[in-house]
């Protein structure tokens, strides 16, 4: 199309969208151009050929097809209900509700028959503890915190104990590391996670973080069986009561422990954490003492002669 | 952004709200059905599906295949529903559908152009597609004619054609095909004539329509 107008307007006033001037303006053009009347009475005919086919409508069964699909597809009204039972609420509410039955259910789990007899081997030191008791909030956190260790070290007591029955090799930091992902395997995950993280990994994310004790967190460091193995209250309580420097009272809660736990070697981490204690007041004699309780129990046994070899000779 | 002002709704005990929503405007009946108002889907499915169905008849030359393509094109606008906003033109929005869907069906068949039940609009016909002509006469000729229409229709391109049948359905502006096609609107006009001219030459060579001066 050679004429400038009809290119841009043609279309336009072939299809009715002109308006009244631009139109009145493209009859005069099209009276005075014979090539630009003949274009358009060719478009207009086609037109009016496609317009005399008419137009076909689809089958009756097609609109109730599709009324039937719009029926049951029909929106909800929106309302308060429709957004509160909308799927992310919904999961969200149900996954809330969910995880405070989980914590409330590990709140108030009753305490197994094994459980009972660790915690009564912690009385003593319980009363000596009295005047640092928290108070009650802190005192539930750190119940709930004793609690998830002593699921753990409980679970593992049931399975054979790699490291304590393999201590020689313990001191390769990749056995070691070994040893700790076999015997998590065999714990639900909480104590999964809480063994895997060690000891400090076994407090549930959503206490307070306390400050531990020096000597307590040196202790934990030198035994990797210890760092292996979940600590039961008692001596958890003992090795808190020789970080105070009470290596007596320490000592009489350990004892009391391997008293009503003859077969746990974990009391050997009591016996060890005791003779620092008394080597740390310079009392070599009674540090060696509880060293050599410790060198009886085979998963100490190595750490309990390297503390030995490490104490001044005895005196004659 | 559309206007979205509702006409007033006044209620005829004979026919209850249905004028009222005849009046309205296809976003506002969207969003009448989004609130489960099914009597507003019905509005828009009275007032499209024919040009929908028509367009795609066209566009494949075949009754089947467009019932099928406007039935999917509105189940999809159903299943939408719910996230539907009223901020693009609903028509545009539902032949942008029914497009995409024939240029689908388009690409996935053999490219020769067919013609298949388009000479077979009379009554009795598997397809029953109703053409509203009185006498057998008249059928045979209306036949002649749509087939000569959808011959040349079909030596179209593909987006000529489109181009053409998209503003032969009823109130559609060279703005709105734009707008389907994601075209601009230049090349819709020049789309449009290239599409006027050569369905003007198969028509003339069927002895359909007035020959006229190049």
């Amino acid at each position: 199309m050679k004429c400038k107008l009809c290119e841009d307007k043609l279309l336009e006033y072939l299809y009715g969208e002109l308006g009244e001037e631009d139109a009145a303006a493209m009859e005069r053009h099209l009276e005075a151009s014979d090539a630009c009347r003949q274009a358009y009475e060719g478009f207009a005919s086609v037109l009016e050929t496609v317009a005399e086919e008419g137009e076909e409508g689809p089958s009756p069964a097609l609109h109730t097809r599709i009324m039937g699909h719009a029926e049951e597809a029909r929106p909800a009204r929106r309302s308060l209900w429709a957004w509160v039972f909308r799927p992310a609420v919904t999961t969200a509410v149900i996954g809330a509700v969910a995880a405070g039955v989980y914590f409330t259910s590990l709140r108030h789990k009753p305490p197994s028959l094994l459980n009972e007899r660790i915690l009564s081997g912690e009385s003593l030191v319980r009363e000596t503890k009295q005047r640092s008791t928290p108070p009650s909030s802190m005192a539930k956190v750190d119940a709930l915190k004793k609690e998830a260790k002593e699921k753990g070290f409980l679970t593992r007591l049931a399975e054979p104990h790699p490291v304590i029955e393999q201590e020689e090799v313990a001191s390769e930091p990749f056995e070691v590391a070994e040893k700790k992902g076999s015997a998590s395997d065999a714990m639900p995950p909480e104590e999964d996670r809480a063994a895997t993280g060690g000891v400090e990994g076994a407090t549930p994310p959503t206490h307070e973080t306390r400050q531990e004790p020096m000597a307590l967190s040196a202790s934990r460091r030198r035994s990797p069986a210890y760092e292996a193995a979940p600590v039961p209250p008692a001596i958890e309580q003992a090795l808190e009561l020789v970080s105070e420097g009470r290596c007596a009272e320490a000592g009489k809660a350990v004892e009391i422990y391997r008293t009503e736990n003859p077969e746990e070697q974990v009391s050997g981490v009591g016996w060890l954490g005791v003779a620092r204690c008394h080597e740390k007041k310079g009392n070599t004699r009674a540090a060696r003492e509880f060293a050599e309780k410790a060198l009886k129990i085979p998963a100490y046994k190595s750490e309990a002669r390297n503390f030995l070899d490490s104490l001044p000779p005895p005196a004659e | 952004m559309m206007t979205m002002d509702a006409p007033a709704l006044h209620h005829d005990s004979s026919s209850g709200w249905r004028p009222a929503l005849a009046e309205r405007s296809d976003e506002q009946l969207m969003l009448a059905y989004q609130q489960g108002d099914t009597r507003a889907f019905e509005t828009l499915l009275t007032r499209h599906e024919k040009g929908v169905y028509g367009f795609a008849l066209r566009m494949l030359g075949d009754s089947m295949l467009a019932e099928e393509v406007a039935q999917e094109s509105f189940l999809r606008v159903i299943q939408s529903a719910s996230r539907y906003r009223a901020k693009t033109s609903f028509r545009h929005y539902l032949y942008r559908i029914a497009r995409n869907l024939c240029i689908d069906l388009l690409r996935k068949r053999p490219r020769e152009p067919r013609t298949p039940d388009l000479d077979a609009g009379s009554p009795g016909t598997p397809e029953g597609i109703p053409n509203g002509n009185p006498g057998p006469e008249s059928n045979l000729a209306a036949a002649q004619l749509r087939s000569a229409i959808h011959r040349a229709l079909a030596t179209l391109p593909e987006d000529q054609r489109e181009a053409f049948l998209l503003k032969e359905v009823k109130g559609m502006k060279l703005q709105d095909v734009a707008a389907i096609t994601g075209a601009n609107l230049n090349t819709v006009k020049s789309r449009l004539r290239y599409a006027l001219t050569r369905l003007r030459e198969h028509l003339v060579d069927q002895g359909i329509g007035k020959e006229m001066g190049s």
